[in-house]
């Protein structure tokens, strides 16, 4: 299904960690060649920063070779497939025989490819096609997504797909189902793929199903009459029930979002409640998340939550370890 | 990040007691929320700091003003309190990090400590230049806890007041009139010379030297910003302000190398490859050219970079 092997990509990852965990001070630099040289990978992958430069060179150099191809001919809608196929094309050139990987190439065609796509399908299908083209290039990025093992394309997917089911179905508890039936299905599949290259994409649907499912189970909109209605009581249920969960499972991802929906509940609660003005939001909601952070910092300080205040790639960690196995 | 280091430790490479550290990691008992506890100690204090200041602001006349002074003072002295109680030794060099909170109540210190002196000023109108005092009184406030208790988010707050202090200034009295209408624009193109000058001797002094980053951060920012806003302002010498954003692509591109940051480096990147589009797009003025300029230039830098960086 994929163009890399899960041992070249777990390789890969390897190599990453052992420059984060040798800036960290966590190994010698001795050990990080010795690493380097145990676990070998013929992949190119890159920094963050070059990532997106990469990607902004590419999506810049690909619209520059569609807007000169449509100077010239004045056929967008065929020149949109062409530019879109190519770049499916340079795709399976550079991971096959490049061997590319996360570095910024990969996702600028991806992109442009699934862009250019829907460009084409959008054009052919006139106005009332767009739900049909929106689909057709989504199932295309997640397809692509999952064959190069692109986290940056997932991402995009896992968002555009509730944006197409809301875009198609108007229906809030369509879209409640989808992202309830997407949270199960990662729950399900993502310990079977935890040394698979597929995980960090499993966890980017996850997390975007998470958050999908508490805004639309919280607030009921109304896409003909323009109104939206919000459930203070709903929310708070489902956020204090997603941290539970994350904190039982001790899952960063599930506890992450419910921290991101808490404090979505807090506002929508103070605005709904139309009691105070933005005035009195802001400082209650500043002094009630200010202590939050707090108290989860003391908490950090028992080893019973089995959470850590400080970064886990941090020089004083082993330190810090100490300490705890001192309070236990 | 716990299978990967499964695997590593299943080479048995590293040794103890540095695996150790690794072992208990990689056990997944322990989940860091260092940048979450962070976030929310930072966004409740500008949050409240923010909400306080819309309050005084809406209720000037009408609230109990005993209570409200009390009520400022209360919270501003409880945290200098903190700050204080709680601060590290002096030293001229950078201090180790004292912990969330201590970071987070040095950096309202300098929030509420600010809302005391423009209270002061609001309400009674007590220094003799008004508001610009006010403002550059607050800028030395937040310059004593930057450098005394070693805070680069105080020393935000002071680099900001600062640039506001400027603005007030020549809002009031514009010396270069005949240049520029507006002050807006000689007062970006002057702070921002003004803090790179301040980066660069900040770095060779011996007091915390490593604040010099954040001066040439915030000076590439507003240079930038600034040099952007005057091409929009000013049509007819569009392309001398091009150049000059250009410069501020390579003044970037030095901090980069000076300050080891891919942030600089970043920026530069995007200050130089817009500066040269914009020029290069408004010389030939065709669209073909524009799309042919764009294929190349992006193909080039992208196998240039590649080849420099042993990839290709």
């Amino acid at each position: 299904m994929t163009p890399y092997g899960s041992q070249e990509i777990n390789h890969s990852m390897i190599q990453d960690l052992a420059k984060k965990l040798l800036a960290a001070g966590l190994i010698e630099s001795s050990e990080k060649s010795q690493l380097h040289a145990a676990f070998p990978t013929n992949l190119h992958s890159v920094t963050p920063f070059l990532r997106a430069v990469y990607l902004a060179l590419t999506t810049v150099g690909i619209a520059g070779v569609y807007a000169l191809c449509i100077i010239s001919f004045r056929a967008k809608s065929f020149f949109a497939l062409i530019v879109g196929l190519g770049c499916i094309a340079a795709l399976e050139v550079i991971t096959k025989k490049y061997r590319h990987w996360g570095t910024g190439v990969d996702d600028g065609l991806l992109l442009c490819a699934t862009a250019f796509i829907l460009a084409f399908c959008a054009e052919t299908f006139g106005r009332g096609g767009l739900n049909t083209a929106l689909f057709v290039s989504l199932i295309l990025l997640t397809l692509l997504s999952f064959r190069y093992v692109n986290f940056v394309g997932g991402c995009v997917a896992s968002i555009g797909m509730y944006w197409v089911i809301a875009y198609s179905f108007k229906t809030v508890s369509v879209i409640n189902i989808a992202a309830l039936i997407v949270l199960v299905l990662t729950l399900i599949i993502e310990p079977r793929h935890w040394t698979t290259p597929w995980y960090r994409l499993i966890a980017a649907f996850k997390a975007t199903a998470l958050l999908a499912f508490f805004v639309f189970m919280s607030a009921n909109f109304d896409w003909r009459h323009g109104y939206k209605t919000f459930d203070a009581g709903m929310s708070a249920v489902i956020a204090i029930s997603f941290m539970g969960l994350g904190l039982i499972k001790k899952d960063s991802v599930i506890f992450r979002s419910a921290l991101i929906c808490s404090l979505l509940w807090f506002a929508g609660w103070q605005m709904k409640s139309g009691l105070v003005g933005l005035d009195l939001l802001l400082i209650f909601g500043g002094v009630a998340i200010f202590f939050f952070g707090l108290m989860i910092n003391i908490a950090c300080k028992s080893p019973l939550w089995g959470f850590s205040s400080k970064p886990l790639l941090d020089p004083g960690y082993g330190e810090y370890l100490e300490q705890l196995k001192d309070l236990a | 990040m716990e299978q990967i280091l499964k695997m590593i430790l299943a080479g048995d490479i590293v040794r103890e007691p540095r695996s150790r550290v690794l072992r208990q990691i990689a056990s997944g008992r322990l989940y860091s929320i260092y940048f979450e506890i962070r976030a929310f100690l930072l966004l409740g204090s500008l949050a409240f700091v923010s909400g306080a200041g819309i309050y005084i602001y809406n209720n000037f006349d009408t609230m109990g003003r005993q209570m409200l002074k009390l009520a400022i003072l209360i919270a501003t002295t409880a945290s200098i309190f903190f700050v204080v109680r709680f601060g590290p030794a002096f030293s001229r060099q950078k201090s180790p990090s004292t912990g969330l909170v201590y970071d987070a109540n040095v950096f309202l210190a300098g929030l509420l400590g600010g809302i005391c002196i423009g209270y002061a000023e609001y309400r009674y109108a007590i220094y003799p230049g008004g508001e610009r005092t006010a403002t550059f009184l607050i800028m030395l406030w937040n310059l004593f806890l930057a450098y005394r208790y070693d805070h680069r988010g105080a020393l935000g707050l002071a680099i900001s007041a600062g640039l506001s202090f400027v603005g007030l200034d020549f809002s009031h009295a514009n010396p270069f009139e005949t240049l520029w209408k507006r002050a807006l624009i000689p007062v970006g193109l002057g702070s921002s010379t003004c803090l790179a000058m301040i980066a660069y001797f900040a770095q060779r002094s011996t007091l915390r030297a490593h604040f010099a980053e954040a001066y040439m951060h915030s000076a590439i920012l507003l240079g930038g910003g600034f040099m952007v806003a005057a091409m929009g302002r000013y049509h007819k010498v569009y392309l001398l302000y091009d150049a000059g954003l250009f410069l501020w692509g390579m003044i970037a591109w030095w901090a980069a190398k000076n300050f080891e940051s891919t942030m600089f480096r970043a920026i530069g990147f995007v200050y130089l490859y817009a500066a040269a589009s914009i020029g290069f797009v408004t010389v030939f003025q065709s669209a073909f050219i524009a799309a042919l300029y764009f294929i190349i230039s992006a193909f080039c830098l992208l196998i240039w970079i590649f080849k420099r960086k042993g990839k290709a």
